[in-house]
């Protein structure tokens, strides 16, 4: 009797240890996948911020002293061309950012969870293809201001001399991670305000 | 069953081990991304801190190349360090200094590459007559323009980049008829006319209390700098006290000429010090200082004899009226208290045109002026 009632109540033990283990097991694997996926967005967004900063910063730069373009070619809230001599051979190249919806499977005609932020360099050759930067963008909105920090506003202009009176942008990007074609998971926020020395 | 148990125990156990140190291993990424991306706005902050710093330096001294070589910066000076070197270049025909800024921090490292064109016009002059005091009497009915000329006294071709036809730090009536023009603040030119267009006059500057109490402060030079120059006599430099005294000519007809001026000719009075009718020599030039300790000596009327050609540079005064001569550069008037009240006639065929390469070619070889920033890599 003894020995029946030891078997009875260790396997009820050793059921129940193994139901919080694997209960455990279950939550430490979602907040792993959830910190993993974060961890992505970050790492995401600090490359796309990496990569803004390195051309807005580059606004209107030209390693020619001669140089005297307009800088910018088109502003909006969500795209956004310029002139910059990003590769300092006195040739002033022009970039384009351009906030685009992804092409997802299964999705056709209904409005995509998140964007995606394409950068293209126009540098007068046929390849100008343009580069996938920034996925899964969820907010992005590009804001301009003029010399003493006042907002323009009606954009996009339809008068250069609103283009030429720009002299610092606001970037804000909002990114979530794309683990499903619908879904987004994780976020992570970066907002930066530029002004450009070449302007 | 008892073995079974322990090895799915020990099984999971290890399972919840490996995930934890992944989850960890996640959070110290995370971490690692925002300390990465802070690094690196450090060490771009220091290298525009290295720029600044290297071109306050070439403001002090135009002949500095040295740069900076590893300075620590920050409050922990272990962690950052800021370098640059400067190089002189030429293009197209005119010259330029390159500098190259460093700035690195806790392992990561930035460059900013900036190009530089000396600009030698002084910032103070921001007319072709500039003065903290009221001007309405002391431009008499000269012709007065702002646009900028050739060291031939020929107008640019427009835009021509010029400064106002009058600067000063009060109101303005043109209360003789005198026939202005200039360039205005958006970089117009404005013909010379009268009455003249008030887009080229400024009025009421506000100078911030830091209007030039000396000859140095107009071109950002160190105090006594002038004065050393002009008493070390290079590139034909002088310096005087007096005008009774030789080289100083008295002519049979009571004339007190001076002779030709080169580089930099400063004339030193007591305060309180009025010189009247002391002509200079025709086809001067360089940078022209009469000054007293209490910036009140007063030149009352000047010109040239024989009248003939210009004074090419940049003039000084603390105080002058009756300014019977032509000038292609600048004027600088540096007393609060101008002349007022009076008149000064038959100064119709008198002229004081900005040239921005006679100041240059005046201010060049005293390392004064400025630095414009041409470009900006960062």
């Amino acid at each position: 009797m003894n020995v029946l009632l030891d078997i009875t109540v260790s396997t009820f033990v050793a059921g129940l240890i193994i139901l919080t283990i694997v209960g455990l097991n279950g939550v430490i694997s979602d907040v792993a996948f959830q910190t993993t996926t974060s961890v992505a967005v970050q790492q995401d967004i600090s490359d796309l911020a990496r990569i803004i900063e390195f051309d807005f910063y580059k606004i209107g730069y030209s390693a020619d002293p001669a140089f005297d373009d307009l800088a910018f070619l088109y502003a909006d809230s969500a795209r956004l061309g310029f002139r910059s001599d990003i590769d300092r051979d006195s040739t002033a190249e022009r970039i384009w950012y351009s906030l685009e919806d992804p092409e997802i499977e299964g999705l056709e005609g209904e409005a995509p969870p998140y964007k995606q932020l394409y950068r293209t360099v126009d540098d007068d050759e046929d390849d100008d293809i343009p580069e996938l930067i920034g996925t899964g963008i969820v907010e992005f909105n590009l804001q301009y201001f003029n010399g003493v920090g006042v907002q323009l506003t009606g954009f996009p202009p339809t008068d250069p001399g609103t283009l030429a009176s720009i002299r610092s942008i606001r970037i804000q990007v909002k990114l979530q991670s794309v683990i499903l074609p619908d879904t987004v998971l994780g976020a992570s926020y970066w907002e930066k305000y530029i002004s450009p020395k070449n302007l | 069953m008892g073995n079974a148990t322990i090895i799915l125990v020990l099984g999971l156990g290890l399972n919840v081990g490996l995930l934890s140190y992944t989850l960890l291993s996640r959070s110290g990424d995370a971490v690692e991304n925002y300390t990465i991306y802070y690094e690196t706005t450090m060490a771009k902050n220091i290298a525009n801190t290295a720029v600044d710093l290297t071109l306050q330096k070439l403001r002090d001294n135009a002949t500095w190349r040295d740069g900076f070589q590893q300075v620590p910066f920050g409050e922990n000076s272990q962690s950052g360090t800021l370098s640059s070197t400067l190089t002189d270049t030429a293009v197209g025909g005119k010259d330029y200094i390159n500098v190259v800024a460093i700035g690195s921090y806790s392992g990561q490292s930035d460059t900013v590459v900036v190009l530089v064109s000396p600009e030698f016009v002084p910032d103070v002059v921001r007319g072709a007559f500039t003065a903290f005091g009221p001007l309405d009497d002391t431009i008499s009915d000269m012709q007065i323009d702002g646009r900028d000329h050739d060291i031939n006294g020929d107008l640019l071709p427009s835009p021509t980049d010029g400064v106002f036809g009058i600067s000063s730090a009060t109101d303005f009536v043109n209360t003789q008829d005198a026939v202005i023009g200039g360039t205005d603040a958006g970089g117009v030119d404005h013909e010379m006319d009268f009455p003249e267009d008030p887009e080229i006059i400024e009025e009421n500057f506000d100078w911030g209390g830091t209007f030039p109490s000396g000859p140095d402060e107009v071109l950002g030079l160190p105090e006594g700098t002038l004065k050393a120059i002009a008493q070390s006599g290079a590139n034909g430099s002088q310096y005087f006290t007096n005008y009774w005294d030789p080289p100083w000519i008295e002519w049979a007809n009571n004339k007190f000429v001076s002779p030709p001026l080169r580089g930099v000719t400063f004339i030193e009075v007591p305060p309180g010090t009025e010189w009247r009718k002391i002509r200079i020599s025709p086809d001067s030039e360089g940078i022209f200082v009469f000054h007293s300790s209490d910036t009140d000596a007063y030149w009352n009327d000047i010109n040239l004899f024989p009248d003939v050609g210009e004074f090419k540079g940049l003039m000084i005064f603390d105080k002058v009226f009756h300014i019977h001569m032509d000038i292609l550069g600048g004027l600088v008037i540096l007393t609060p208290n101008t002349v007022v009240g009076k008149v000064c006639n038959g100064n119709q065929d008198h002229k004081i045109f900005f040239s921005s390469e006679a100041i240059e070619n005046a201010v060049e070889e005293v390392g004064g002026g400025g630095y414009e920033i041409v470009s900006y890599w960062e």
